[in-house]
């Protein structure tokens, strides 16, 4: 059997999860290609015009997959569908819909794995599911759960503890926290575009979304209480998982940095928020709000970032002061 | 006499402004002209004008620094072989900063883009700029005043005559066109919503850009909109504050970057630059990238019928010059 993967929304809440799931089970997977801007025009083409642009390139995603299909013999295409989460938390109805509205799309065979805590109690449950439409015996299935579980965990604590070397070290380059939900960030076109043209103006790099928070692991019992985490100093009452997320590393990072730069697709409903809120909750540290859409000029974009970098670097050389 | 130069082009969408300034950072020439859609002509012109103003006043013209600044300060910094191209909010936070080093806030609204740059003691500390939408900058003001059928220049004369300005729906160029005719169609005077499409224009800029952010004493409002005394006491009026508008306040981007050209020119090497750029010719031919799916778009340059760069693209595939030898 082999399964395909579209490169975007959720699958970027737990890659190694989802991926090493399959691979324990004997499955092969494929990944759709890279997102580029072919990716870009089908996504735009299929979707409504009103979708954001995240899910728009998820949707070309699955087009691409959907036309490889045939030659490559890939028998489903995996869309996991997000809803709630532990403590009362949700996500976007994006990731509610977005198995839905591909399998109205395309003529194509799709395979789910329904991430609602609300009817199925916890994460395993789900992943039981799933594992019963594949064919696959009960401990079969626990026994990858828990596999795949344990490398997701093992890959976020490599980050986290890359991260937290990076942060201690105290060099005299600019530090900027970047604040963009995963599938926004590691995308090809959308976040990568921008770290690219930070990186090449020499500066060090921080993301809110390696944090503590985001490497737990789900509960397996209802009634284990969860501590309390940094994100309440911006808000406590937050109640979508992925702004949460990176909220907790807004809070956590917040005196390491000289600015934070945030990142949206648009149009972003939780970002418009979520962003508002934090930047008026953080007034004393420069942030920059990018919102992307899907005009492809950089021009805009590389005036906003390089005005940014200025303006931190003559914060931070106060005395350096330029003036006529 | 100290005969070093120093030229500083800022090219907008909407129009082009060139300075030149001698080592005190006194402004020796300058021009002001539109775009219009041509960003090489219009330097083309600049520079020329430039060159006649300094014919004229029969200053030795040595140049030492050329700058660069505005939306399409990449192209035109190449052209011109420009020593620094450096992005407008520097640029016009330098070019204020040498006329009023007490500034604490700058307003700028330009063609397509408006700013917000707040300083505190000197230094930059944080600035706003317009996300996605052109609302309520030149664009919309030139383009509402050509529906009423007025000069640009008279847009602010006319607001200032009304007494009453009508309310204008600011958030949305598209509903503020609308409401606008619709204010007309009742009965509204001209005059009111002149100065209706003013206070639009300044609620639109403070609800979008100036929100959470402390305006502080000295305030300087520039950039093309400011010539509109129409825009200027609708902010005077918005912010019960004094609004300073300099008299060369459409230059102050041109300004800033002629003086970092100067800060940036260290060892004093006179530049290779001719003023009579006028009669060379300079192409760009865009084509599209085939190395990837992305496509980007690669803009060459030609001076003379001789390739001299290639921009747009996002890796190096399609932006090396293929030597040809």
């Amino acid at each position: 059997m082999k399964i395909g993967i579209p490169r975007g929304l959720g699958i970027y809440e737990y890659p190694i999860l989802f991926v090493n799931f399959f691979k324990y089970l004997g499955i092969e997977v494929v990944m759709s290609d890279k997102s580029n801007n072919k990716i870009l025009k089908d996504g735009i083409d299929n979707s409504l015009i009103e979708s954001c642009l995240a899910s728009k390139i998820f949707i070309g995603h699955v087009a691409n997959l959907v036309k490889r299909s045939k030659e490559e013999k890939i028998d489903y295409i995996f869309i996991p569908r997000l809803c709630t989460f532990e403590n009362n938390q949700t996500i976007c109805v994006k990731f509610f819909a977005i198995y839905d509205i591909c399998k109205n799309i395309f003529n194509a065979k799709f395979l789910t794995l329904n991430l609602d805590y609300e009817k199925n109690k916890t994460e395993l449950n789900a992943f039981l599911k799933l594992g019963k439409k594949l064919g696959k015996s009960k401990p079969q299935v626990i026994k990858a759960y828990l596999k795949a579980r344990k490398m997701q965990k093992i890959y976020d604590k490599k980050k986290y503890i890359e991260q937290t070397e990076k942060i201690l070290l105290n060099d005299k380059k600019l530090k900027v926290l970047i604040v963009a939900h995963p599938y926004v960030l590691y995308d090809e076109i959308l976040g990568k575009r921008i770290i690219k043209i930070l990186e090449d103006n020499n500066v060090e790099l921080i993301y809110a979304n390696i944090n503590s928070l985001t490497m737990q692991n789900p509960k397996i019992f209802k009634w284990i209480r969860t501590k309390d985490s940094e994100y309440i100093n911006i808000s406590k009452s937050i109640f979508w998982k992925s702004s949460r997320n990176i909220l907790n590393g807004v809070g956590t990072n917040i005196n390491n940095v000289d600015g934070i730069i945030y990142i949206s697709v648009f149009p972003c409903g939780t970002d418009s928020l979520v962003n508002e809120l934090t930047i008026r909750k953080t007034k004393n540290i420069p942030s920059l709000n990018l919102v992307l859409d899907e005009q492809d000029a950089d021009v805009g974009i590389n005036t906003r970032i390089e005005s940014f970098i200025d303006i931190l670097e003559m914060n931070k050389n106060k005395n350096m002061r330029i003036s006529g | 006499m100290d005969s070093k130069c120093y030229i500083g082009i800022d090219i907008g969408s909407i129009s082009t402004k060139g300075v030149v300034i001698d080592s005190n950072n006194n402004i020796i020439a300058s021009k002001y002209l539109w775009t219009e859609g041509s960003p090489i002509n219009a330097t083309k012109n600049v520079v020329s004008s430039l060159k006649e103003q300094l014919d004229n006043k029969n200053i030795c013209k040595d140049v030492y620094g050329i700058g660069t600044t505005g939306s399409a300060r990449n192209l035109i910094g190449t052209i011109l072989n420009a020593n620094l191209v450096k992005n407008e909010i520097t640029a016009h936070a330098i070019g204020t900063l040498s006329r009023y080093p007490d500034t604490k806030t700058i307003l700028e609204i330009g063609g397509q883009d408006s700013k917000l740059i707040i300083i505190r003691n000197g230094v930059v500390v944080d600035y706003a700029m317009n996300t996605l939408c052109a609302a309520g900058t030149g664009a919309f003001l030139s383009s509402q005043a050509k529906r009423l059928g007025i000069e640009i220049e008279q847009l602010g004369k006319i607001a200032l005559s009304s007494k009453n300005p009508t309310k204008i729906a600011a958030r949305c160029t598209v509903f503020a066109e609308s409401d606008l005719v619709h204010k007309a169609q009742i009965g509204h005077s001209k005059e009111d919503i002149v100065a209706g499409i003013c206070k639009a224009v300044v609620n639109n800029y403070l609800n979008n850009l100036a929100k959470g952010k402390s305006i502080e004493d000295k305030v300087i409002f520039q950039g093309g909109v400011s010539k509109n005394v129409g825009v200027v006491e609708a902010f005077k009026k918005a912010l019960n504050k004094e609004v300073y508008v300099d008299k060369d306040s459409h230059l102050m981007g041109a300004l800033g970057v002629a003086i970092l050209s100067k800060n940036i020119n260290k060892n004093g090497n006179k530049l290779n630059f001719d003023f009579n750029i006028k009669d060379i010719d300079f192409k760009t031919i865009g084509t599209e990238c085939k190395g990837c799916p992305n496509n980007c778009e690669i803009v060459n340059i030609y001076k003379d019928g001789k390739l001299i760069d290639k921009m747009g693209g996002r890796c190096d595939k399609g932006n090396q010059i293929t030597k040809i030898s």
